[in-house]
């Protein structure tokens, strides 16, 4: 059974039934899910937890719905590795990467459309759709395929041709929008209410962003039911980064792990920076900007969540920080290299960001330090492609290879 | 002059369930909504907050673009704009 009771709007404590609604009547506010806490803590262990499958349904207890099987693509629970030589080159002794980039669409986003399109098949809506920067728009196209469900995505034209492509094999419907993101999300925001469709991040957001969570169960469980010190995510709408705060809160409360919690970092490139610009300016009133940023997966210029992202980076001592843009390609090139995960831009913000708080010593060496790398770098390539390396041009010939080879490799030396 | 507004879901009921509005006089958006106001006064304490700002999850487009960019609620409208008003949203 889900332990699911209602919706609960975030601002003014309002309450409604489950069913397909995201904005309060009374005041406009965000609705969230809320559950029935007291017994799903009293019920839920570690043991009822390993007992589940070996994706993110393992900890249905926590989610706005059954395990549904129609829609799970085997999403989430990805890897969470040591970086052992990333770490050495930031001077951090116990750095891990949650790779993200390894779900069965190549981000994080199945962890919220798995939720999602269950919600959808239970609320029997007709298909799928959504608003997206890209890695959305192949998740939703992808678990409605499995659902049986015709899908439509909306995106801004200019979007990475790797993300539309990776759309539009599921057999999606791309509404290519001649414009941003958040013009795109308006006019989803406005189709929403014409159509009935499952818009996972418009009318089915509540229950669409508690898959985020998941990301939190995992990196506990697979610490040994422990919190790491610090975390870093990469902020777009603020959403992902207050549910990862959220559902390590929930293990604490449901005595699943101890204290503290850990400190939560956000990371945001500075063409797109507006919440990182409004904790470094210490108010939760976020100003919109244009986004202009090579990280297009975080390129939301209005993000809905982010005073809640502000909130969430004071209550636990942590911090919301910008790198330029030039360090996005940076850092997916020394995550690359140093841990062979190719991240995308996403992945270049949050090890840039990690980079510049070990420049300038604010982290402690020792401390349990997860990196979250949320997208797959084959969809961002455009960003790379001038990346620096060694090529030799050959014959197919042994002396033709070291007449080319061995003068570049002892100039290297 | 007439400027077209369009009224979201949830704000319909304050509307009599219209989801778009005709407002004739208005220089700017402010006047515009001022109009919307006093002819379905309940709809003002959803969209505006006590000191008279417009609440932080209500975004105001004029046409295609966030007032905010514009000149927020000081932009001016001309005959054939479209006002839309939407709860904040994101998410990709």
């Amino acid at each position: 059974m889900s332990w699911l009771r209602g919706l609960r709007c975030r601002e003014c404590h309002a309450t409604y039934p489950i069913d397909a609604l995201f904005v309060c009547d009374e005041c406009f506010g965000p609705l969230e899910a809320f559950y029935d806490d007291a017994a799903r803590n009293a019920h839920v262990t570690r043991e009822s937890i390993a007992q589940g499958p070996r994706t993110l349904w393992r900890y249905h207890d926590f989610l706005p719905s059954e395990y549904t099987p129609r829609v799970d693509l085997n999403d989430g629970w990805t890897p969470l590795l040591r970086a052992h030589n990333l770490g050495r080159a930031l001077g951090l002794n116990n750095l891990y990467l949650k790779n993200d980039t390894v779900n069965p669409t190549f981000s994080f986003k199945d962890r919220v459309v798995s939720v999602a399109a269950a919600k959808a098949l239970e609320f029997d809506l007709p298909a799928l759709a959504c608003a997206s920067t890209g890695n959305l728009a192949g998740s939703v196209a992808a678990h409605a395929a499995r659902a049986g469900l015709p899908s439509y995505v909306f995106i801004p034209a200019d979007l990475e041709p790797a993300k539309i492509l990776s759309a539009a094999i599921y057999g999606a419907t791309i509404v290519a929008v001649q414009g941003d993101y958040d013009q795109a999300n308006r006019l989803a925001t406005e189709a929403a209410e014409t159509y009935g469709w499952g818009f996972v991040n418009i009318n089915l957001r509540p229950y669409y962003a508690e898959g985020s969570k998941t990301l939190a169960y995992e990196v506990a469980e697979q610490l040994d039911w422990r919190a790491p010190d610090r975390v870093i995510v990469p902020i777009a709408s603020g959403a992902l980064y207050t549910k990862i705060n959220r559902g390590f809160e929930e293990l604490y409360e449901a005595n699943l792990i101890s204290g503290p919690l850990p400190k939560m970092i956000g990371a945001q490139a500075a063409g797109c920076a507006p919440v990182a610009t409004a904790f470094a300016h210490s108010t939760r009133e976020i100003t919109p900007v244009k986004a202009r940023s090579i990280a297009k997966s975080l390129a939301i210029g209005n993000p809905a969540d982010g005073r809640y992202a502000i909130d969430a980076a004071r209550k636990s001592d942590g911090g919301i920080f910008s790198i330029p843009e030039s360090a996005v390609a940076e850092g997916m090139s020394l995550l690359a290299r140093t841990e062979g995960i190719f991240g995308e831009t996403a992945a270049g913000v949050t090890i840039s960001v990690l980079k510049k708080l070990t420049d300038a010593r604010a982290l402690d060496p020792d401390e349990t330090i997860v990196a979250y790398l949320t997208g797959n770098g084959l969809k961002t390539r455009e960003v790379i492609e001038n990346v620096s390396h060694t090529r030799i041009d050959t014959e197919p010939n042994l002396e033709a290879f070291q007449e080319q080879f061995e003068p570049k490799i002892f100039a290297i030396a | 002059m007439a400027t077209k507004i369009k009224i979201p879901t949830p704000l319909r009921r304050h509307t009599n369930g219209l989801s778009t509005v005709e407002i004739t006089n208005g220089a700017n958006v402010r006047g515009t909504l001022n109009t919307l106001t006093a002819q379905y006064p309940t709809i003002s304490e959803r969209l505006f907050d006590a000191q008279g700002a417009v609440k932080s999850h209500i975004n105001i487009f004029l046409n295609n673009e966030d007032i905010r960019f514009l000149n927020g609620l000081e932009t001016n409208v001309k005959d054939g704009d479209t006002v839309v008003l939407l709860p904040a949203l994101a998410g990709g």
